[in-house]
């Protein structure tokens, strides 16, 4: 390239300055799109680490071999910097369990014994108190146990270990949850691997002091260290802060070599918010990245704004010798100047957005968004040189052809001819198709450095869908257009504008159908994102609902009822939609014990939401009229029917607690169903069965949960009925609260935000591009329109071939976006069904950004409108004339 | 006002036209003054850059003069230019440009329609008939791209006919066609002034033979007009 070239490339791009502005804008939003996705997915990264890590109550637990080496190395392990807490445990197990109930005996099964030293519960947090406290005159059992035992605080309980047949007394002084059962009974050390067993569900916990006086003898005791790490070790997202763990945790191995083996359990769950948080970038890249390209490709079509001035410059190059590597040298430089300044602006326009927006994450630092720069660059010096020199050598080749006596051939493009928009849906479909047979979707690897494995179907089916529906479009609305020119010919004279604006339309298809695909995709990529969006913030909410059970619910304290006063309180509180009443207890299946869930069919959905998805092989409604006709019915898991081999309308045999003797009997059931998720229920298996039926069988006072649906703040319902039951002992919870914990659970990223912001960005470009389009015709059909006023038209009759394309290329986009926009996100949310849990029923539909959306693109066409007809207004049609 | 003296004249009086400003600045024309009475055919004649193509635009209305005055039919024409771009008393002037400048998206008869229909005829003559008239009736449903300089040309004189305009401004009309076609133009519009007599035609050449043709020759020169002949 001859460096003569470069000041005519830099004078042209001076010279030009609207081109070169819009061209710079153009890149520099589609720049910001991408840079502001980057630190936004960056920095959730790292608030998704400190999501998983605070979840995690016991990091980490080291078996030893007696209590002495417990209590040395947990005193070692906890000076070591980075570690907040070590502990000495010791796990050990009963054979069964008794309460004395007046005349009564309750007894329980066997069950685990944890013991602890004082001062545990700190940073260590491996269960939660209901009620009670943890204190050296007792112990604390776990909810199914005092449920079981109906024993309450201040109790005396007996405690058989292993074969003993005489029972250890010891007073209850609390009652608690287990949270992660399965971490603190799982096997440890040399000869633990295997399939685990089931977690306990009845655990005595007891300060060390009463488990060295009264149950040493218990057998299967197994010492242990238990220690927290220092949070602050774990930074950037859940991957890196794994890798960091491990290191951690091989240097204190390595400190004390053959004396402690760390079962790392915070590294699991690392581990799985690792791999949440491919997940998390998966949907980036789809719903994100062909915004993105959209966008880029919007900054070509601002480069096709001056085609015209490129020609003559070209041709002025060209007699004075220029070549094809000058030409193309020329537009590089312009495109690297362009990029470059494209980038500038792009990034803080990025951070202010976030800011504005308030989604700046807390990780964004300085190494961040030097990252997010450098990409950003890249890509903006790619953009520019592609716009620039795309155009360059498009326009040599014409300029060529051109001087060589070449008449442009006017024929359907090579993809009509081929039917390749026809063939790219069929495929899409045939994929899609296969994938929904199959269950193929976006996996997770399930090894330890995990990396999301998504199927290359996956990507094929919308990439196909894209492609095919937008050139199908393309011949639809190519052939209405064609089909509405033939019906209004305007060959025979007319006293109409219409038959003129048509048969002007008709021959113009190319630039109005390329305007229309731009804008489509726009609007539909904005479309889709609102749809996923919105679905993906409705589940959110089902899966707060279905954790809690419903807007308020009100539980009674460990083994009691919810008095009659306490409902009637709580149904007479303003606000209330509807309430229903529920009873949460335990069965046996067999050896397996199962919470079971006694409910009024009638009433509780109306008090919930229950899903079709939480139900298999019937609908929500069906499967609760069936248990709603057979009194004895009952719904169980599907793990359940497979183990046991049941079927519909199948007896089965459950053992539950007789309140009124303390004992467990057999009930008979009969399976009217199979229930997935159920709201408060377990993920695991549990049964559903009627409330009456349950009370009358069981003998217990009455529900001891109350679900409340409200249309009112459900905080503000909550704390009124909770300052109303206060002296009952009743906890009163409410979905507000629910939602912030479970929002940090889904994906641990909040879409809500950054989509707001992508779509903000969708419209923007969307609106920006339909008046880009009328200032493009504007300019390409200037000398057309200066003879139109030449032979005396009117400017309104003029600007009106600009209105009716703006009009149809609006329209077109509008219909494109939402056939396109729908269905995409609807295959989007059938891929990445593994994000959302419960899946949904059907899309959300966010009508008011709909609607917004459409006020934009109206918005849109009337600015071009009123634009173009100034632009006319102020026109030099004699200049326009001359050329 | 001169209604009276000036009924169904175009007049230019003391035109002068520039462009740019300061060191740029170019006066195209200065003070021309010329009277076009119904039914005269005026040649301007004059090498590339003497101001005849600034004079049609002027007269036409297209651009405002930036000193003197136009009229027609007695009325000022930078008021009347006014008026036109806001869309009213359009149809008096035809325009018969160099490269015909016909509207690429229409076929010949959609143009000559479309220019019946922007001069508002009620009449609505059939764009065919009038294509004949310039023996292109079987090119009507041709696009510009489709047909050759000659028959462009020619339909864009089949458009000045639909217009029915009064004043039919040419500017280097034969410019671009060969000696054969050119004269077979020049046919065309003397056949137009025959059916229509009161037609003023003001036609800017720098071909001599092509200015002979004319009745009255206006000679042009670093924007000044001087009359060399009469009809």
């Amino acid at each position: 390239m001859s460096f003569l070239l470069l000041p005519p490339a830099l004078r042209s791009l001076k010279h030009r300055w609207a081109r070169t502005l819009t061209e710079v804008v153009a890149i520099a939003a589609a720049l910001a799109l991408l840079a502001s996705i980057l630190l936004f997915v960056s920095g959730n990264l790292s608030a998704m680490t400190r999501s998983a890590a605070s979840r995690v109550p016991l990091d980490w637990q080291a078996s030893v071999a007696d209590q002495q080496m417990a209590q040395s190395l947990a005193g070692k392990v906890g000076a070591v910097p980075g570690v907040t807490e070590a502990k000495p445990a010791a796990t050990a197990n009963f054979s069964g369990a008794t309460h004395q109930l007046g005349g009564s005996l309750a007894t329980a099964g066997s069950g685990s014994i944890l013991a602890i030293p004082p001062g545990y519960l700190g940073q260590l947090r491996p269960f939660h108190l209901l009620t009670g406290r943890v204190d050296s005159s007792g112990v604390v059992l776990s909810q199914p146990l005092a449920s079981t035992l109906q024993a309450q605080v201040g109790d005396m309980v007996g405690l058989r270990l292993g074969t003993q047949s005489t029972s250890a007394p010891i007073t209850v002084t609390g009652i608690a949850v287990m949270d992660v059962s399965e971490l603190v009974f799982q096997p440890l050390g040399v000869g633990a691997s295997g399939a685990p067993a089931a977690p306990p569900t009845q655990v005595v916990i007891a300060p060390m002091g009463i488990f060295q006086q009264q149950l040493a003898a218990a057998p299967n005791v197994q010492w242990e260290v238990h220690a927290q790490v220092n949070r602050a070790l774990l930074v950037g997202g859940p991957a890196d802060a794994q890798q960091k763990l491990a290191t951690f945790r091989h240097t204190v191995e390595r400190t004390y070599p053959g004396e402690l083996s760390i079962a790392d359990n915070l590294d699991a769950a690392l581990g799985v918010a690792a791999e949440q948080a491919l997940y998390g970038q998966a949907i980036f890249i789809f719903l994100a990245l062909p915004g993105v390209i959209i966008a880029l490709w919007l900054a070509y079509y601002a480069a096709t704004s001056g085609a015209d001035d490129e020609r003559r410059e070209l041709a002025l190059l060209r007699t004075r010798g220029a070549l094809r590597a000058d030409v193309a040298g020329g537009a590089a430089v312009q495109g690297i100047l362009i990029g470059a300044l494209a980038t500038l602006i792009a990034l803080p326009a990025a951070v202010l957005a976030l800011s504005l927006s308030r989604l700046a994450p807390d990780g964004m630092g300085g190494g961040t968004l030097v990252r997010t720069g450098a990409m950003v660059l890249l890509v903006g010096l790619a953009a520019g040189i592609g716009a620039r020199l795309g155009l360059a050598m498009l326009t040599y080749r014409a300029a060529v052809a051109g001087s060589r006596g070449k008449a442009p051939v006017a024929r359907r493009p090579l993809w009509a001819r081929l039917y390749l928009d026809v063939v790219a849906l069929v495929i899409s479909a045939a994929v899609f198709g296969v994938d929904r047979v199959t269950g193929l979707s976006a996996v997770v690897n399930p090894d330890s450095n995990p990396t999301l494995a998504l199927s290359l179907y996956s990507f094929l089916a919308p990439a196909l869908l894209w492609i095919g529906a937008t050139l199908l479009l393309v011949r639809i609305a190519s052939r209405m257009v064609s089909a509405g020119a033939r019906r209004l010919p305007a060959a025979q004279g007319s006293n109409r504008l219409l038959p003129f604006l048509m048969q002007s339309a008709g021959r113009r298809t190319r630039s109005v159908s390329r305007a229309a695909i731009l804008i489509g995709l726009l609007l539909s990529f904005g479309v889709s994102l609102g749809l996923f969006s919105a679905t993906y913030d409705q589940q959110g909410i089902a899966d707060a609902r279905l954790t809690l059970g419903s807007d308020v619910v009100v539980t009674a304290p460990p083994n009691s009822a919810l008095g009659s006063s306490t409902l009637n309180t709580v149904a007479t509180t303003p606000g209330l939609q509807a309430t229903s009443k529920l009873l949460h207890t335990y069965a046996y299946v067999g050896p397996d014990l199962q919470d079971l869930y006694g409910i009024d069919p009638a009433s509780i959905a109306r008090s919930t939401q229950l899903r079709d998805s939480y139900f298999t092989g019937a609908s929500a409604a069906s499967t609760l009229k069936a248990l709603q006709q057979r009194r004895d019915g009952v719904l169980v898991s599907a793990e359940t029917i497979k183990d046991y081999g049941l079927a519909n309308g199948d007896l089965v045999r459950l053992r539950l607690l007789d309140a009124s003797t303390g004992q467990y009997r057999v009930i008979d059931f009969h399976v009217v169903g199979i229930v997935k998720e159920f709201p408060t229920a377990p993920k695991d298996s549990f049964l559903v069965a009627n409330l009456p039926y349950i009370l009358s069988v069981s003998h217990v006072a009455g529900p001891n949960v109350d679900l409340i649906s409200t249309n009112a703040n459900p905080h503000a319902v909550a704390a009124q009925i909770q300052s109303a039951v206060a002296s009952s002992g009743a906890t009163v919870r409410d979905i507000t609260g629910q939602l912030a914990l479970t929002s940090s659970s889904l994906t641990a990223v909040s879409l809500a935000g950054i989509s707001r912001l992508e779509e903000g960005f969708g419209i923007a470009l969307a609106v920006a591009a339909t008046v880009l389009f009328a200032g493009l015709t504007s300019i390409e059909r200037r000398r057309e329109f200066a003879t139109m006023v030449a032979i005396g038209a009117r400017l309104r009759t003029v600007a009106s071939f600009v209105w009716t394309e703006t009009t149809v290329v609006s329209l077109l986009a509008l219909a494109l976006s939402a056939v396109l926009g729908s269905v995409l996100a609807l295959m989007l949310v059938t891929i990445l069904t593994h994000v959302f849990d419960p899946p949904p029923d059907a899309l959300a539909v966010p009508w008011t950004f709909l609607g917004l959306l459409v006020a934009a693109v109206v918005a849109g066409a009337v600015v071009s409108a009123v634009m173009t007809l100034s632009v006319l207004r102020r026109a030099d049609l004699a200049a326009a004339l001359r050329e | 006002m001169q209604v009276a003296t000036e009924q169904g004249c175009l007049v230019a009086d003391a035109v002068s036209v520039s462009y740019g400003t300061g060191a740029n600045r170019v006066d195209a024309l200065r003070g021309v003054s010329l009277a076009f009475k119904p039914g005269s055919f005026v040649a301007l004649r004059g090498p590339s850059g003497s101001g005849k193509t600034s004079l049609l635009h002027c007269l036409g209305g297209l651009i405002p003069p930036t000193g003197g005055e136009v009229r027609w039919d007695g009325q000022t024409l930078s008021a009347f230019q006014l008026q036109r771009r806001d869309g009213r008393g359009a149809m008096a002037f035809a325009y018969l440009f160099q490269g015909g400048n016909l509207l690429p998206t229409f076929t010949a008869a959609e143009n000559v329609a479309f220019a019946a229909y922007v001069a508002g005829r009620l009449d609505r003559p059939d764009p065919l008939a009038t294509l004949d008239r310039v023996g292109l009736s079987h090119k009507g449903g041709a696009l510009p791209d489709a047909l050759s300089g000659g028959e462009q040309q020619r339909v864009a004189l089949a458009r000045a006919v639909a217009q029915g305009a009064r004043v039919l401004l040419a500017d280097e009309p034969t410019g671009q066609l060969d000696s054969g076609t050119a004269r077979s133009v020049l046919t065309l519009i003397d056949d137009l002034r025959r059916e229509n007599p009161q037609l003023i035609v003001v036609l800017a050449t720098h071909d001599a033979s092509v200015a002979e043709r004319a009745g009255l020759v206006v000679e042009m020169a670093d924007g000044r007009a001087h009359l060399t002949g009469s009809a």
